[in-house]
């Protein structure tokens, strides 16, 4: 086995070295035994130099918050630190150089750069000193970040209204924003892509984790009469069969692709143009005594977003009742599961006049109202109310 | 004599100065120096004296930053910066893959861009664009108040659970008379709510919690959240023009827009479907004023205001012909993939377009589009 050093293999160094033999034997083996030991001293260190990360004292490294590359820490003893405004950070890229926008600050032994936005893993930057390199490095890529999942898609169920408004899609990590158009599609009888079906929104509306998506369907062509609704009809039709497809190509903030593409495949019913009706629900009330769940069968599945916020319990004091909410047979259910266990009495929900069906029925009114229905119009309440008694 | 005169003189100057003083107080008041902890960049808006209002929709809040560029300039230099993003990106040691622009402000004092620009990491950035210098405002020092978007007063009032607030992205902002306008989307319900906000913001929240009705072509009437807006005189009178996601122009008088007030708006002009506007602002030419709008998939409108004073009616018969427009007429110009829109000063205006090349440029257009 060769073993290179320097691009020669050590072989070749020896041979360099190697004195003639007319000096004796035992000179020989002196000149072999000092020029062995030098190279093996040589070598070792070459090994450690190699493995142990850059000395902070000797060279530029990377300066790390919450696994992102904030900056950059040069040493004292590359760079006078009068000479601050003679440094500079830029990006490389094959032929082209780019100067990155950040601050020099003096810390101790080290001058540090704040780059405006961390660096990017996987890219190399070179800081100079008076237009020449110092030192170059770059970001190293995050093998350890996994890759994220979409856990799940609502409505659940695999027959939505027509005029079905909005889908929720959760996943598992903060994603990208603003991209979502470029990786949702819906397919119709699963050939066909339907163009124009989601609505373009900027910004995206995204909950504050950055991990629960909502899409709207272009309520324009939702709405009856108007006239994207007359050109291209409603984004979905009674009877038909349509999948959605997410990419996987879909990265999350940290960089990394979805796992896997997600499909889901669904039938569009008969427009539903009513508002959901609390009063026909059904409650399962628990006994006292118990933490059984409370149950409240919903008649229709309701919005998955807002049952989980819409619906709140009070007991005859008006106290409002802790516990936490699930959701069953397709967001048909909605269960109650208290935090204490049940007191007896009389207890009342308060219902959000906002909640909503999967067509954007609320409470108050239907998604588009017909002006010239005889209907009675019902008072907008912002409230309502359904109680029952606990025994 | 003398004394007098230098008496009188010594009262106008401590009145002068005074004067000074208290507009820059008032203004500013309530400004503290820091880092605001800004989550998003979502619009900006400027206000006056150099006041940068930035809408921050992860923390629901609206900050106002002294961006202390306040020379004036009267007659804007234009200003074209091709391939952009590409540059923006460079500056900003990173790929264009990794960054997305998310609005631009024209300050109306020194007629300076500054640019919102979001990373995919969720990074937000401000720039500012000086012809191709690109430098980035430092919001770790500066000074800057601010106001959380709550919920409507009524709303908290029956809320002791501590939920998350209502307001879940800022879609548009406008300021105008010392108030900021703020509409925003829900990612829950389908609706939008319209709020004003006093500006010096002060600790009693100064708003209005509005939804919106407009009714619609034919017997429909429906709700429907807000995109963009913009506030003008039409008639002498102050109202909120607004757009909707399916393109209508639609016209609430300012003075209707009252906490708590449900207002059906007049729609004056069904600008085409399959469309989202993106952003509108008031241009003048000769003495004429006019309305221009950027759409995610039409060219850019230009509305002439006195079109829009003439129209008395509101659209409530349907559209005889499908890919027909309706109400106030309005021409299409020469320009598509407008992904940002705004005033450079009266007659110029910028904007960030997608070219046919797959470029991003930023661009001025002048008179001969208005």
């Amino acid at each position: 086995m060769v073993t290179w050093i320097c691009g020669l293999p050590v072989n070749d160094i020896y041979n360099m070295t190697h004195y003639p033999s007319s000096k004796g034997e035992g000179w020989r083996r002196v000149c072999n035994f000092f020029v062995q030991t030098l190279l093996i001293s040589f070598f070792i260190s070459f090994l450690i130099a190699g493995c142990r990360p850059n000395n902070p004292y000797t060279s530029v490294s990377i300066l790390w918050q919450n696994n992102k590359a904030i900056g950059l820490s040069i040493p004292k003893s590359l760079v006078d630190e009068n000479s601050l405004d003679h440094l500079q950070v830029r990006l490389v890229k094959p032929g082209e150089r780019f100067a990155v926008l950040g601050n020099f600050t003096i810390n101790q032994d080290q001058i540090e750069f704040a780059p405006v936005v961390p660096l990017t893993r996987g890219f190399l930057y070179e800081v100079l000193l008076n237009d020449s390199p110092l030192a170059e490095i770059e970001i190293p890529v995050d093998e350890s970040v996994v890759a994220p999942e979409i856990i799940s898609v609502y409505p659940t169920q695999d027959s939505v209204p027509e005029n079905l408004l909005k889908v929720f899609i959760h996943f598992s990590q903060p994603m990208v924003e603003g991209q979502s158009l470029q990786h949702i599609t819906l397919l119709k009888d699963n050939r066909d892509t339907l163009k124009g079906t989601f609505l373009d929104l900027q910004p995206e509306l995204w909950n504050n984790e950055s991990t629960v998506l909502t899409i709207w369907l272009d309520p324009g062509r939702i709405k009856r009469d108007l006239i994207p609704n007359k050109e291209m009809g409603a984004p979905l039709n009674a009877y038909e069969h349509y999948t959605l497809h997410i990419s996987n190509q879909w990265k999350s903030k940290e960089g990394k692709s979805l796992l896997a593409a997600y499909s889901k495949t669904f039938a569009a019913t008969t427009r539903d143009g009513e508002s959901p009706l609390p009063h026909q629900w059904i409650i399962m009330a628990p006994s006292s005594g118990t933490k059984q769940p409370l149950e409240i069968d919903l008649k229709e599945p309701l919005d998955y977003s807002l049952l989980n916020d819409a619906i709140r319990l009070v007991d005859d004091q008006q106290n409002f009742v802790a516990g936490t909410i699930q959701l069953s047979q397709e967001e048909r259910r909605f269960h109650f599961l208290p935090t204490k266990i049940w007191k007896p009495g009389h207890y009342t929900l308060l219902i959000e006049g906002r909640l909503e069906d999967l067509a954007g029925n609320n409470l108050n009114r239907p998604f588009d109202k017909d002006l010239k229905s005889k209907a009675k119009q019902k008072a907008f309440k912002e409230i309502f109310e359904k109680g029952f008694d606990i025994r | 004599m003398k004394k007098i005169y230098f008496f009188f003189s010594l009262v106008l100057a401590g009145v002068a100065i005074l004067a000074a003083t208290n507009k820059s107080a008032s203004v500013r008041d309530g400004f503290v120096n820091g880092a605001p902890d800004i989550k998003s960049i979502s619009a900006l808006t400027f206000g006056s004296d150099g006041i940068l209002f930035i809408g921050d929709s992860k923390s629901a809040t609206v900050f106002a930053i002294d961006t202390k560029d306040i020379e004036k300039v009267e007659k804007a230099t234009a200003i074209e910066v091709k391939q952009i993003d590409q540059k923006v990106a460079a500056a900003l040691g990173t790929d264009v893959k990794n960054i997305s622009f998310q609005d631009l402000a024209v300050n109306p004092l020194s007629k300076k861009i500054y640019c919102a620009v979001q990373l995919n990491d969720g990074t937000p950035v401000l720039l500012k664009i000086e012809g191709e210098k690109i430098s980035a405002i430092n919001l770790k020092d500066v000074s800057y108040s601010s106001m959380t978007l709550a919920n409507a007063p009524a709303e908290d009032a029956k809320d002791q659970r501590g939920r998350p607030l209502r307001v879940s992205s800022i879609s548009d902002m406008g300021f105008s008379d010392g108030k900021v306008f703020v509409s925003g989307l829900s990612n829950q319900e389908f609706s939008s709510t319209f709020r004003s906000i006093g500006f010096p913001f002060t600790k009693q929240q100064d708003q209005s919690s509005l939804e919106i009705y407009h009714a619609a072509h034919s017997q429909y009437e429906t709700n429907s959240p807000i995109r963009t807006f913009t506030i003008s005189e039409i008639n002498g009178k102050k109202y909120l023009i607004a757009s909707y996601t399916c393109t209508p122009l639609v016209l609430f008088p300012l003075e209707d827009l009252k906490p708590g007030t449900h207002v059906k708006g007049r729609t004056v002009a069904e600008m085409g479907s399959g469309n989202s506007p993106i952003d509108m602002i008031t241009l003048k030419k000769g003495g004429e004023s006019f309305l221009l709008m950027a759409n995610s998939s039409r060219p850019v409108f230009k509305v002439k205001y006195k079109s829009i004073e003439a129209f008395q009616g509101s659209l409530t018969t349907p559209v005889p012909e499908s890919f027909a427009t309706a109400g106030v007429d309005f021409v299409s110009l020469p320009v598509m993939n407008v992904l940002q829109l705004d005033k450079l000063d009266d007659s110029q205006f910028i904007l960030l377009q997608r070219k046919t090349n797959g470029d991003l440029d930023l661009w001025t257009a002048g008179e001969r589009y208005l």
